[in-house]
């Protein structure tokens, strides 16, 4: 082992961290020969040795008592500011949860109202439609509305179109037809909503 | 507790951010000792090291998952979070920079001694190791740091490396030359270095 190699291991020698030993044999031979290279691992020997002192020196040394107090008291503060943040979010919550049922409490009863209302203005519309078209006519008889959709909600508005259908048409609705007059015409009301849908039918004669 | 100082510090620290508090002290207990000597042998200062230690512990206290336990162990994290904030405190206030290495008055032993007693073997070695640590904080950054590490925390070189986010074979040669300056600047006051060993 020449100086250059030996400075290449002298420290892992000091600090006895060199694990191959045909190495470690050499580099020290190399320093019972070389006196700068002997100085060298001897100064570096010394620092172990002042290193192990300063680590034994220091492996007592703590953070002050106040820093622990400050932060168990921060820890502490935490906890109850998280329960707080927890207590206030549950009210929260609760009072969203309370004011979501009032507020479809209302609509369900807004609804109700508006569902009623709209029934009796559908059947006033057809009242004064029927009122209308016996007045136009005077002495017509007419079946009741059949609905021809199926829809629950009554129409609150809409239009009543008088067309001609064949007689036949009575028979697809249960009426009784004569079939003799099959090719006959016969007088309807239809109802058909803003859409132009038809809703109902009623047969007039 | 002492169920909990058989627990891993991720577990601690899991149970801590769950408003655990023993846990909290136990992983206190455990870890602070080497994050203010880290901080008290990087900076020389008792005052940056007391600001530090309480930082990374509050840190930890609010922002546990900063923490990721498949990056490395809690005391490596801890390290490197001091390291920083080490530096940072040190940009932040001058004052607290280390002194260059200079030679104290108290610090001249008398070089008439040959056979030194006990008491005074003891003055040597703590002179020593007084040197060393000026030393030390005379040393340039990425020296000191490994020095530390490595020799006064007695952290592997691939422990230090992932503190310092660098290579295992920059770790080494930052150490063997930091040691070589040490070395040097110690044997520069032989009598108390020397004397210590006596």
């Amino acid at each position: 082992m020449n100086c250059i190699e030996f400075e290449n291991v002298v420290v892992a020698i000091a600090r006895g961290e060199l694990m191959d030993t045909a190495a470690l044999q050499s580099g020290l031979a190399h320093a019972e020969a070389c006196i700068r290279c002997a100085h060298r691992l001897e100064s570096e020997k010394t620092l172990s040795e002042v290193m192990a002192a300063a680590v034994a020196e220091d492996s007592a040394r703590e953070a002050p008592p106040r820093v622990s107090e400050m932060l168990m008291g921060a820890f502490r503060e935490r906890r109850i500011a998280a329960k707080r943040l927890r207590r206030t979010w549950r009210r929260r919550v609760l009072a969203g949860a309370v004011a979501a049922m009032l507020v479809l409490g209302a609509v369900v009863a807004l609804r109700k109202t508006m569902d009623t209302r709209a029934v009796r203005m559908g059947a006033a519309l057809l009242v004064e439609q029927d009122d209308a078209a016996v007045a136009e006519t005077g002495d017509e008889v007419m079946t009741d509305f059949i609905p021809l959709v199926y829809d629950p909600a009554p129409i609150g508005r809409g239009s009543l179109v008088r067309v001609e259908l064949p007689r036949a048409a009575l028979s697809a609705f249960g009426l009784p037809v004569n079939e003799d007059r099959n090719e006959d015409l016969v007088q309807a009301d239809l109802l058909l909503d803003d859409d132009g849908l038809m809703r109902a039918v009623r047969f007039v004669e | 507790m002492m169920a909990l100082t058989n627990l891993a510090d991720d577990e601690l620290l899991r149970l801590a951010a769950s408003g655990n508090e023993e846990a909290f002290s136990v992983l206190y207990q455990r870890r602070q000792g080497a994050v203010y000597r880290f901080a008290l042998q990087m900076s020389g200062s008792p005052y940056i090291a007391e600001e530090v230690t309480q930082e990374i512990f509050l840190m930890l206290l609010n922002h546990s998952s900063s923490y990721e336990a498949s990056r490395g162990s809690l005391a490596s994290y801890l390290y490197g979070v001091a390291r920083r904030l080490v530096w940072r405190r040190m940009a932040q206030n001058r004052s607290h920079l280390p002194l260059a290495v200079v030679e104290s008055e108290d610090g001249r032993m008398p070089e008439q001694l040959v056979a030194l007693p006990q008491v005074e073997r003891d003055l040597a070695r703590d002179e020593a190791v007084r040197s060393l640590r000026r030393a030390i904080l005379g040393l340039p950054a990425g020296y000191r740091e490994a020095v530390v590490l490595c020799d006064l925390h007695e952290l592997s070189y691939s422990e230090a490396a992932q503190v310092l986010g660098c290579a295992i074979g920059t770790v080494r040669s930052r150490l063997h030359r930091a040691r070589a300056l040490l070395a040097e600047r110690l044997a520069a006051k032989p009598s108390a270095a020397s004397r210590c060993l006596a």
